[in-house]
């Protein structure tokens, strides 16, 4: 994502950002999805309910 | 009644002065005027709490003697001064969330820990100082200060729970509610020498608490036991049908096997991750705590960690983009109002693609029994350091803004954040000082609502090590 697109995202979305700062989040933003995009995604028609995952797990 | 000085009555634990006040060996009220004595001397130098509820107290107080000496008092905290992190909410009674934002905000309803802690008896000395929003590790507030560690002062509490931990630790009080979204509990207890217990996701409601991460949130305790860590979250866990994301469930019993001790119990003892970036003086203090699980009967099994960056990675995406979706209007319409580091924080989630939000959300329970089967598929327990480095001072940590910032905050929640995207319960346990007096502590992690076990492991080591019994510099 570039500051441009920071920039653009936040007028749409009615937010004061400086070119500076639409600097820094564009590397905070590239950074986080940067480690998202790494992991790879199954493709299933829907996760499991992490609740009950959660007291699946408790029983063993 | 008692003719104890002060700092005896104040330094003891909530569980034996329950039983104290119970058994009419010191009165509530005594108990009650020796705190607010302490608040009043020792705010100026602390800044633990946001208001101090002196007549309120006072008055709880004279009605819970009364219901003692008449045998109506059934609560296993009667009597017990509490103070809780200004953001749960009490009908009526402003709750700042430690921002400029809601500095008059009245809530219409009381959260369900503080009803149920009323109807265990405990009384409020007032609401305590926190990160704005909740939303920093540090202990920094831009509109109320930072509250100030006891064992020194010129150090950080850690937070969010900043006042929670340093006015438990300065025997001011003896139990405050924390919350938990990355690390909010487990680090300040680490720095302020205490006790601290994250529950499992789900098994302590959220209602009439504020918001940041509902993925992520937890409410839970800061104390100066294990024991009173258990009893403290087991008077408030179990289904609450005003949070329809707890769990179907009563309440867990934490405390009656709490003594059960080590023996024949597996602790995993992490092989990548949370070994790297400690500070050597930390490891000691560890590997000393590591010893200790040894000789109590434990065995102690090298885990070869997950991909625990990945975690990180996905923990992060989850809380910004539900951090900046809660303060979505303010962020819009008033700005100005944040203090820089919440603003700067918040800011990023507005930026992040509904895709990768989503992408963290699914993986989550993947995730999860990918860690538990490597951890828990060979250990009881993980053990696990809370921070790698040495306690900070104020000064050095206050920054706002630059490139400093993000990697200076990562390094207090670095091992914490992990936890609270697996959802699983971790315990905060004292484990001695650093050369500079500072206090360490561990984490144990455990299965889902595995907290009974946590418990009963944390209190073994604090047991045989007695660590608690050591008061800071700067208290009652």
């Amino acid at each position: 994502m570039t500051p441009e697109t920071i920039l653009d995202l936040a007028k749409q979305q009615g937010l004061l950002i400086t070119p500076a700062r639409a600097k820094e989040l564009a590397d905070g933003v590239g950074s986080v999805l940067a480690g998202v995009n790494r992991v790879p995604v199954a493709f299933e028609a829907e996760p499991e309910l992490f609740h009950a995952v959660l007291e699946e797990l408790a029983q063993r | 009644m008692t003719t104890s000085m002060p700092g005896d009555l104040l330094n003891q634990d909530a569980t034996d002065l329950a039983a104290a006040i119970k058994a009419r060996k010191v009165s509530s009220r005594e108990v009650t005027e020796a705190c607010l004595a302490a608040a009043e001397r020792l705010q100026p130098q602390l800044n633990c709490f946001i208001r101090i509820d002196r007549e309120q107290a006072l008055a709880q107080a004279r009605a819970a003697d009364e219901a003692i000496a008449k045998g109506a008092a059934r609560g296993p905290l009667a009597g017990v001064p509490l103070a809780h992190k200004d953001m749960y909410y009490r009908e009526g009674e402003v709750t700042t969330c430690g921002s400029k934002l809601r500095r008059d905000f009245k809530p219409p309803v009381t959260a369900t820990a503080l009803e149920r802690y009323a109807a265990a008896g405990a009384l409020n000395l007032g609401t305590l100082n926190m990160a704005e929003f909740a939303f920093g590790p540090t202990g920094h507030n831009a509109h109320f200060g930072a509250a100030r560690n006891p064992w020194d002062t010129a150090r950080v509490t850690g937070g969010s729970s900043s006042g929670s931990g340093s006015g438990t630790a300065a025997r001011i009080f003896f139990g405050a509610l924390g919350s938990d979204t990355g690390g909010s509990i487990r680090v300040p207890a680490h720095l302020c020498g205490l006790a601290g217990l994250k529950p499992t996701w789900s098994l302590v409601s959220r209602a009439g608490a504020m918001p940041l991460s509902y993925t992520l949130d937890t409410v839970g305790p800061l104390a100066r036991t294990v024991r009173d860590c258990a009893l403290l979250t087991q008077v408030i866990a179990g289904h609450d049908p005003r949070d329809p994301t707890s769990r179907r469930a009563p309440a867990p019993d934490l405390t009656s096997g709490i003594e059960g001790g080590v023996k024949g119990l597996k602790i995993g003892v992490p092989q990548g991750y949370f070994d790297v970036d400690i500070d050597p003086e930390i490891a000691r203090l560890l590997g000393d705590a590591q010893a200790a699980f040894g000789k109590l009967g434990a065995t102690i099994v090298p885990v070869k960690m997950p991909d625990v960056d990945r975690i990180n990675t996905l923990c992060n995406a989850v809380i910004a983009v539900e951090a900046a979706t809660v303060h979505t209007t303010w962020l819009r319409t008033r700005p100005q109002d944040y203090g820089p580091q919440v603003l700067n924080r918040l800011e990023y989630g507005m930026f992040l693609p509904g895709s990768a939000y989503l992408v963290a959300l699914d993986l989550r329970t993947a995730v999860l029994r990918e860690f538990d089967r490597a951890v828990f598929g060979q250990v009881d327990v993980l053990f696990a350091p809370v921070m790698g480095r040495q306690t900070p001072t104020i000064a050095e940590t206050d920054l706002t803004g630059g490139p400093d910032l993000l990697p200076m905050l990562a390094s207090f929640t670095r091992f914490t954040r992990p936890i609270n995207y697996l959802g699983l319960p971790s315990l905060s346990v004292p484990a001695g000082f650093t050369k500079a007096g500072m206090p360490c502590g561990f984490q144990l992690v455990g299965r889902p609502f595995a907290e009974a076990l946590l418990c009963r492991v944390g209190r073994a080591y604090e047991r045989e090590t007695q660590w608690f019994k050591q008061a800071p510099p700067t208290a009652a």
